[in-house]
C-alpha cells in the first residue's frame, strides 16, 4: 500500500494507505482509510478518515468522521459536525468536538471541550500547569471569543466541558457538564453537573457543585417527604460521608430552584394533582425547573390562594376543634411569629381545651388552656399556662404565666412572673 | 398643476399642488396636493392629499387621503377616505374608511409608554388594523384584519376575519377565522373561537399572513417565556403551546409543549407534548 507523507505543503485525494504522515501543511480531500495518521504539523480533513492508528502532535481540524482504533492527541484536535468514534482515545492536549466522541476507554489530560462524550471508561483530568499562560491571562481573556468561534464551542483553560457524558465508569477531575450518566462515579477538583444519573458509587469531593442527583433505580418509588429536599447550600457541602448517607435513601430527588420562595410553594402544594404532574415532568427530564417554574406559576397566578388553602386544609386533622387563625396576605401565621403575638382574639362562650399564639380573651374553659401572651378568661378546669399575664375565675389545677396572676382561687401549684393576687370568696 | 410651495406661519390655499411644505398652521380646501408636509395645524377641507406627513393637529372634512402619517391628535369629520392612515394620537373620525390604519408608528423608532394610550372614537373601517401603540378599542369598527404589536384592551367581543396579538391583550372573546396568540405576559381572554386558533412562543411570517396588505415589514418575532391564560378554546383547528386552557375544543388539535389543560374534545386527531398537562381528553 501507499504511504503518503507531506512535508511542506500538500494535498490527499484520499483512497487506501499504509501511513499517512503530514509534517507541513497537508489536507484530506477525501475519504481515507490508512493503517497509521500521524500529523506533526497542521491538517484538515474534508473526507472521512478511517485508521488503526492516529496520533496528533500538531494540528488537525476535522469536517468529516474520524474513526481510529487508538487515537492519540499531544497537540489539537478540532472536530466541527462530525464525529468521532475509537476503540482507545488518550488526549493530553486540546480536544474539541461540536458532535459525538465515543470509545471504550477515553483518557483526557489536557482540556476539552465536547457536546456528547460516551464511552465504557472515561478519565478527565485538567491540570491548570498543563497550560502556563503566564502574563497573557488578560490577553487570552479578550480573545477567547475568538477560539470560540474558531472552534464553535465554549472553552476554558481551567476546566474540562463535556455538555453529556455518559459512560459506566466516569473519573474526573475539573470538569463541567450538563448531563452526567455513569454506574459508577469519582468527582474530584470543582467539577460542576447539573444533573448526576448514577446508579452505584458515588465518590465526590467537597469542591464538586452537583445541581441534582438522581437515582433512576427507584423511580417508581413515592414522592419524597418534604425532608429529603436539601438546599442548594446542603448540597454544595457533600461530601464523601453524606454521600454514603445519600446511599441509604430510597430516592433524592433534589430540586434545582432558584429562589426559596419557589421550593417552598413546591413542598407546601404537592397535593395538587396538576402540581405533582408538573412534578413528575419535571422529575422524568421531560421540563427544565425554569419550565416547571413557569407553569408552577401560572397556575399561582389564575387561582390565587386557591392551593395554598387546599395545604392549609391538610395541615391539621379532621378533629372537630374551633381554629381562628390569621393570615398575612396569603400567609398563615403561625406559633413564633411575632405578628402572631400581637392579635387577640376574643371568644364568647365555653371551650375544652384552648391553645392561642397570641393574647387571649374568653369564658369558662373545661380543660387546659395555653396562650402565648396574656390572657383573660372565666374559670379553666384545667392547667393554666400563659406568655403573660393572667386574669381568671377558678382554676383547678396548676398555673404558670410569665407575667402577673390574678384570680378566683387555685387548687394546684402557682408559677408566676410577676406578682399573684388571689381573690377568694 | 401649480408649483411647489413653502409657506412659513399661518397660510391658506386653494387648488392644485404639486408639493406643499408648511411651518405653522394651514388651511386647505377644495385642493389637490400630491405631496404635503406639515409642521403645525392643519385643516383639510374637500380636499385629495397625497402623501402627507403631520406633526401637529389635523382637522379632515371629507377629505381624501393616500397616505397620511401623522403625531397628533385628528378630527375626521364628515366621511374620509385614505389608503394607508398611521396615526400617533388621539383618533376621532364620523366615518373613516381605508385599508391600512395604524395606530403608532414601529415600534423600533418610538420608544412607547403604556400609560400615554391613545384615545380612538367614531366609526372606523379598514382591511386592516395594525396596532403598535397600546389602544382601547371600545369605537365603533370593521376591520378585516387586525395585527396587534401593542397591548389591546376591548370590553367586547372582538370580531375579525384574521387576529395576530404579539402583546398583551384583555378582551371577554376573541372571534376570528384565523387567531394567532404570541405567548405573551398578561394576556387575559376567556374565549377564542374561530377556524384555526394558534398560541406560540414565537412568530414565523405563514402564507396568509403574509398576503395581508401591511405598512411594515414583520419578521419572526419571538415571544415571552410566558404562558397565555385562556377558559376556553374552541376552533376546527387548534395548536396550541404555552396556554393554560380549562376546555379545548377541536376537530384537530394539537397540544405542544408546556401546556396545562384541564380537559380537550377532539373529534378527527390529537396530538399532546409529552412536556403538557392534560387531566381529560374526550373524543366526541
Amino acid at each position: 500500500m501507499n504511504r503518503e507523507s507531506i512535508e511542506g505543503v500538500g494535498s490527499i485525494y484520499g483512497g487506501e494507505y499504509d501511513a499517512i504522515n503530514v509534517e507541513g501543511v497537508g489536507k484530506l480531500k477525501g475519504d481515507a482509510a490508512a493503517n497509521q495518521v500521524n500529523v506533526d504539523g497542521m491538517f484538515k480533513s474534508k473526507g472521512k478518515l478511517t485508521a488503526e492508528k492516529v496520533a496528533i502532535d500538531g494540528m488537525a481540524r476535522v469536517f468529516r468522521d474520524l474513526k481510529a482504533k487508538k487515537l492519540e492527541i499531544d497537540g489539537m484536535l478540532k472536530v466541527r459536525r462530525a464525529n468521532v468514534s475509537a476503540d482507545t482515545i488518550r488526549c493530553d492536549g486540546f480536544m474539541s468536538c461540536t458532535n459525538e466522541v465515543s470509545a471504550d476507554d477515553i483518557y483526557i489530560d489536557g482540556i476539552c471541550s465536547i457536546t456528547k462524550l460516551y464511552g465504557d471508561s472515561i478519565t478527565i483530568h485538567n491540570y491548570d500547569d498543563n497550560f502556563d499562560v503566564g502574563t497573557k491571562v488578560k490577553f487570552l481573556k479578550h480573545v477567547s471569543f475568538l477560539g470560540r468561534l474558531y472552534l464553535g464551542r465554549k472553552f476554558s483553560t481551567k476546566y474540562s466541558l463535556a455538555d453529556v457524558v455518559e459512560c459506566t465508569e466516569l473519573q474526573a477531575g475539573g470538569l463541567h457538564s450538563k448531563i452526567v450518566r455513569a454506574d459508577r462515579v469519582t468527582l474530584t477538583d470543582h467539577c460542576c453537573i447539573n444533573k448526576l444519573y448514577c446508579n452505584g458509587e458515588m465518590q465526590i469531593d467537597k469542591s464538586c457543585r452537583i445541581g441534582e442527583i438522581i437515582n433512576e433505580k427507584q423511580t417508581n418509588s413515592s414522592l419524597p417527604e418534604q425532608g429529603d429536599y436539601k438546599s442548594n447550600n446542603q448540597r454544595k457541602q457533600w461530601g464523601k460521608g453524606r454521600l454514603k448517607e445519600f446511599h441509604s435513601f430510597n430516592r433524592r430527588f433534589v430540586l434545582r430552584t432558584k429562589s426559596p420562595d419557589f421550593e417552598r410553594s413546591m413542598v407546601i402544594k404537592m397535593e395538587n394533582t396538576t402540581i405533582k404532574k408538573i412534578l413528575d415532568l419535571y422529575k422524568d427530564g421531560k421540563i427544565s425547573a425554569d419550565e416547571a417554574e413557569l407553569m408552577l406559576s401560572h397556575l399561582k397566578s389564575t387561582d390565587p390562594g386557591a392551593s395554598d388553602n387546599e395545604a392549609y386544609e391538610t395541615s391539621w386533622a379532621e378533629d372537630g376543634k374551633l381554629r381562628i387563625v390569621a393570615f398575612i396576605g396569603r400567609r398563615l401565621l403561625k406559633e413564633g411569629d411575632k405578628q402572631a403575638r400581637s392579635i387577640e382574639v376574643k371568644y364568647e362562650g365555653p371551650a375544652l381545651d384552648v391553645e392561642c399564639y397570641g393574647n387571649l380573651t374568653c369564658g369558662n374553659i373545661t380543660g387546659n388552656a395555653n396562650a402565648g401572651g396574656g390572657m383573660h378568661c372565666g374559670d379553666v378546669g384545667g392547667d393554666v399556662s400563659c406568655g403573660g399575664s393572667l386574669s381568671c375565675g377558678d382554676i383547678s389545677s396548676d398555673v404558670s404565666c410569665g407575667g402577673s396572676l390574678k384570680c378566683q382561687e387555685v387548687h394546684g401549684a402557682i408559677s408566676a412572673g410577676g406578682g399573684v393576687h388571689i381573690m377568694k370568696n | 398643476m401649480r408649483r411647489t410651495i413653502i409657506a412659513l406661519g399661518d397660510r391658506s390655499i386653494c387648488g392644485d399642488y404639486k408639493s406643499v411644505k408648511a411651518a405653522g398652521d394651514l388651511n386647505i380646501a377644495d385642493s389637490v396636493i400630491r405631496r404635503l408636509t406639515c409642521a403645525g395645524d392643519l385643516s383639510i377641507v374637500k380636499s385629495k392629499i397625497g402623501k402627507t406627513t403631520c406633526a401637529g393637529y389635523i382637522c379632515a372634512e371629507a377629505s381624501e387621503f393616500h397616505y397620511l402619517k401623522a403625531a397628533g391628535a385628528i378630527d375626521f369629520q364628515g366621511v374620509c377616505q385614505g389608503k394607508i392612515i398611521i396615526a400617533k394620537g388621539h383618533l376621532s373620525a364620523d366615518y373613516l374608511e381605508c385599508q391600512i390604519l395604524r395606530n403608532g408608528f414601529k415600534m423600533a423608532s418610538v420608544k412607547i409608554d403604556s400609560n400615554n394610550q391613545s384615545i380612538w372614537s367614531g366609526s372606523y373601517k379598514a382591511e386592516i388594523l395594525e396596532n403598535t401603540a397600546p389602544l382601547h378599542l371600545d369605537f365603533d369598527y370593521e376591520f378585516k384584519n387586525i395585527i396587534s404589536l401593542a397591548p389591546l384592551i376591548s370590553e367586547n367581543e372582538i370580531v375579525c376575519e384574521n387576529f395576530y396579538s404579539f402583546n398583551r391583550i384583555t378582551a371577554p372573546e376573541v372571534n376570528a377565522e384565523n387567531i394567532f396568540l404570541l405567548a405573551h405576559d398578561g394576556i387575559s381572554i376567556n374565549q377564542l373561537a374561530g377556524s384555526n386558533v394558534t398560541i406560540k412562543n414565537k412568530f414565523k411570517p405563514d402564507k396568509l399572513f403574509r398576503s395581508i396588505p401591511k405598512s411594515q415589514t414583520y419578521r419572526k418575532i419571538k415571544g415571552e417565556r410566558d404562558m397565555v391564560s385562556v377558559k376556553s378554546i374552541e376552533a376546527d383547528r387548534i395548536q396550541i403551546e404555552y396556554t393554560k386552557a380549562e376546555l379545548v375544543s377541536g376537530q384537530d388539535v394539537i397540544i405542544g409543549e408546556l401546556c396545562i389543560i384541564e380537559r380537550v374534545e377532539y373529534r378527527n386527531s390529537i396530538r399532546i407534548s409529552e412536556k403538557s398537562i392534560v387531566n381529560e381528553v374526550v373524543k366526541v
